[in-house]
């Protein structure tokens, strides 16, 4: 449960102990997710502090999960788009396609405007284009590294130049003047390309279904695999014509997904989320996922977050000062007192006998009761099994 | 079985009233499903989750413990285009030694990024060109406010402090062919990619970084959370997003946080080596806090010009000063300061942060003084570009090229580098660059901490004669 939704509460932990794991399965594979609701004509901002509050709601589950997972792969940098209008736009095509058809998602992603603008290809002239966007969708969102030469990324810079965004309306007007005039031969065949038959043509390589398919099993499973697997999966996925909630709901049945805990750190949304789950949800703070190195919409680079950093000692350090934040301490020591129940809150099921025991030790201080409970959930949401998931 | 691990239960436990065998069978057996322990194969990926800086990492490149090839996550990719296609530079390929043996080896450079876009003319004022006056007709400063360098050009009426000091400006700094978008310059400069051509997958200060790394626990030093400036391949950096918080771990000042941090050294000692590993982490910033808490001198009062006028900047360099003074072996820290893109309103806004900068900069070289380490440290400035030469509605300036940037502690003070010339802008009216950044890049590294510029950054850049 903590991987099929960001943000695991207490209470649907307790609802679904007990029953047969492959039915708890079933009923997340259910969730489904409303489009972004609202448009701000302010800048990003607006955007990510609505959205933190969806991945936290109550009903957050495998949707809210799945969105952010395209954020990371699919990803933008609202530091540079900085439009509310194009971040809104660009979040409801991922919510509304997030279990939906990976190619349909891409296809609309590659023209999205603020993917556009991210990538350099807003007012791209064929015969002299922008190459940003045309390398990345192959090295980043298809078939990978490898598989394509530099005479395909100038081709694919050609397939998609001619658009151009309205940044304050969010919209994409294609200019035929300005796109690719006649045939050009892309991965070794000629034709009147579009941004269309492109996608298409890259989601049939069968490298892309394993690129992507290995990209979510990590997400879910926190494993890695023998290439055979991984090719396995991919040649199955492509069967499923890329359908993203089959591929979901083989990865959460394998019975990989079930023995693996703590086979991968939780990233700093994952650690943000679950620890406003554990806390409570009236704690508005969105900026701290910022110290905690992943603010939405702000990914260091195309590539998204780097996965191997999060238990670097810059990020448990921003993660104790999280823990400490003046934004927890009302809640925490208002909240639950006792060992257990705060261990059963923070999804805690398995602990370190030192972890108990740290916890423990907070009755031989003078703290009055209130700053004993405190201390005893800071521990907890520092403990190292809260950073695994 | 219960969920509890074996093994030794941690060094404080000896008094514990409440025994952890009482937490036993938590009730694990009711939600096994959530509290299996797979066989105990330890991830590679929570073991290689344990170096510190940001951004991409490069493809060719993985974490040696990361996922097999086929596997890997999103992290195994190159950041942008060039990287595929452009050779990175290695000090290994080089055929002369990296470092400089007669620059003195425990040098510091303290790099402070104006982000937004600094705006030259308003910083390193050619006060004695007519042009400049035309330019800026409400933007120009006072002639008489000003703090001359020379005859020609002046500092920032702000900067009182540090033009007593004695300041070396680098006029004309900039990319070849400028982009004006903010994340395109920034990521530009972090790579040392002065032409949009030759992009790397490390930071250039990562690379001097790397050159530099001796064993010490930290090299390079953020105080602005990790950057990809310092991304380096010997993970000899240490990353601090909230500059309040390690010292603060060190020495709490009251029983609650005390506690915390008392306790938080106790995790782990499990055996198990995926929480092991965690809790190591938090043990190793700990010792860094300390290390920075036991540093001479580390606190000032509130009414230091240094914190009560230095703002952000103020904050992130008086920490720094503990982590200098506390002799981990930092040789490179990041600062970030701003923000400098001041489309409208640029006078306001531009003269606080002006005063901010003297206030914190003169104030982080008096600590320095103060620790018997002034001679040690260098304070030099970057921003992603200048701005535009002249002025837009609204009392504001657009995105620019050319700037100009400032050392101070480091090379005698004056003038480096050539003035834009303020009758040839180009076709977008901006000042145009007359030293490329890499010459300013290679300049710091080789002449103020003796790392060949060579090494760190491509083509072999001229540097400025700074010693």
């Amino acid at each position: 449960m903590r991987r099929t939704s960001l943000a695991p509460t207490y209470d649907a932990i307790e609802a679904a102990a007990g029953r047969d794991p492959q039915d708890v399965i079933t009923d997340a594979l259910a969730d489904r997710i409303s489009p972004v609701e609202a448009r701000w004509d302010a800048g990003w901002g607006p955007v990510v502090t609505w959205w933190l509050d969806q991945m936290n709601g109550r009903g957050s589950g495998l949707a809210e999960r799945m969105t952010w997972f395209w954020h990371t792969v699919l990803t933008t940098s609202g530091r540079k788009i900085d439009e509310g209008p194009m971040v809104t736009r660009q979040l409801t095509t991922l919510r509304r396609g997030a279990l939906g058809n990976f190619r349909e998602l891409l296809t609309e992603l590659i023209t999205d405007p603020g993917m556009l603008v991210y990538l350099d290809a807003d007012g791209s002239v064929a015969g002299n284009p922008n190459e940003n966007l045309g390398r990345e969708v192959m090295e980043l969102y298809t078939i990978g590294l490898g598989n394509y030469d530099e005479s395909d990324v100038e081709a694919a810079s050609e397939i998609l130049a001619g658009y151009e965004v309205d940044r304050e309306a969010a919209t994409v007007t294609y200019h035929p003047d300005r796109g690719l005039q006649g045939d050009i031969t892309f991965l070794k065949e000629r034709k009147a390309w579009t941004a269309e038959s492109m996608v298409e043509r890259l989601c049939e390589h069968p490298a892309t279904a394993v690129r992507i398919s290995s990209l979510l099993w990590f997400h879910l499973v926190g494993t890695t695999r023998s290439d055979a697997d991984a090719e396995e999966l991919g040649r199955w996925w492509a069967a499923q014509d890329l359908e993203i909630l089959p591929l979901v709901e083989r990865i959460l049945r394998d019975p990989a997904f079930l023995a693996s805990v703590w086979s991968r750190p939780r990233t700093g949304i994952e650690f943000f989320c679950a620890t406003r789950a554990a806390v409570g949800f009236d704690i508005d703070e969105p900026w701290a996922t910022d110290r905690l190195g992943q603010l939405p919409y702000a990914p260091p680079s195309p590539a998204g977050w780097p996965n191997d950093r999060w238990l670097s000692p810059g990020s448990l350090l921003g993660r104790a000062a999280h823990a400490q934040g003046w934004w927890f301490e009302a809640d925490l020591k208002r909240g639950p007192a006792d060992i257990d129940t705060i261990l059963d809150r923070c999804g805690l099921f398995t602990v370190a006998e030192s972890t108990v025991a740290a916890m423990a030790r907070v009755d031989d201080s003078d703290l009055n009761s209130g700053w004993r409970n405190t201390s005893r959930w800071r521990i907890a949401l520092t403990s190292p099994e809260f950073q695994l998931t | 079985m219960s969920g509890h691990f074996s093994g030794d239960p941690g060094p404080s436990t000896g008094t514990g009233e409440l025994s952890a065998t009482q937490h036993d069978l938590r009730e694990v057996s009711r939600r096994r499903f959530l509290g299996y322990l797979a066989a105990a194969g330890v991830s590679a990926e929570v073991l290689a989750a344990c170096s510190d800086n940001a951004g991409p990492v490069a493809g060719s490149d993985p974490a040696p413990t990361q996922a097999a090839p086929g596997t890997t996550p999103t992290t195994g990719a190159p950041p942008s285009s060039a990287a595929s296609t452009v050779p990175e530079i290695t000090t290994t390929t080089e055929e002369l030694a990296p470092i400089l043996t007669d620059v003195p080896s425990d040098r510091v450079l303290v790099v402070i990024d104006m982000q937004g876009g600094n705006d030259g003319l308003s910083t390193v004022v050619p006060a004695g060109d007519d042009r400049y006056y035309d330019l800026r007709r409400t933007l120009s400063h006072n002639e008489d406010e000003l703090l001359a360098v020379d005859a020609n050009v002046a500092l920032h009426p702000a900067l009182g402090r540090l033009h007593e000091r004695g300041v070396a400006v680098v006029e004309g700094v900039g990319p070849i062919d400028g982009e004006l978008s903010h994340f395109s310059m920034e990521a530009r400069w972090q790579q040392g990619d002065v032409d949009g051509r030759t992009a790397q997958t490390t930071g250039f200060l990562g690379r001097v970084v790397d050159l530099l790394a001796d064993g010490s626990p930290v090299t390079g030093l953020s105080m602005a959370g990790p950057t990809p400036h310092l991304l380096d391949r010997s993970n000899s950096t240490l990353a601090l997003g909230g500059h309040r918080e390690i010292r603060f771990l060190a020495r709490p000042d009251w029983e609650a946080p005390e506690l915390f941090r008392r306790e938080l050294a106790t995790l782990g000692n499990t055996g198990d080596e995926r929480i092991d590993l965690v809790a190591d982490g938090y043990r190793r910033v700990l010792a860094l806090a300390d290390d920075i808490a036991d540093a001479p001198q580390s606190d000032l009062p509130d009414s230091d010009p240094m914190l009560a006028d230095g703002g952000d900047l103020g904050e992130q360099l008086n920490m720094a000063a503990d982590a200098i003074s506390a002799n981990m072996g930092i040789r490179v820290v990041y600062a970030k300061f701003g923000n400098f893109d001041t489309h409208s309103d640029h006078r306001y806004r531009h003269d606080v942060l002006m005063k901010q900068f003297d206030a914190a900069v003169d104030g982080f070289l008096r600590r320095m003084e103060s620790a018997g380490l002034a001679d040690r440290v260098a304070v030099a400035t970057i921003s992603e570009f200048g701005r535009r030469a002249g002025e837009s509605s609204g009392g504001g300036l657009d995105h620019g090229v050319a700037s100009a940037a400032m050392v101070i502690n480091g090379p005698p003070a004056g003038r480096y580098g050539i003035p834009s010339p303020l009758d040839d802008l180009d076709i977008r009216g901006n000042l145009r660059t007359t030293v490329g950044f890499d010459r300013y890049l290679g300049s710091l590294a080789q002449e103020w901490l003796g790392v060949r510029a060579s090494a760190v950054l491509p083509n072999n850049p001229e540097v400025l004669g700074f010693a």
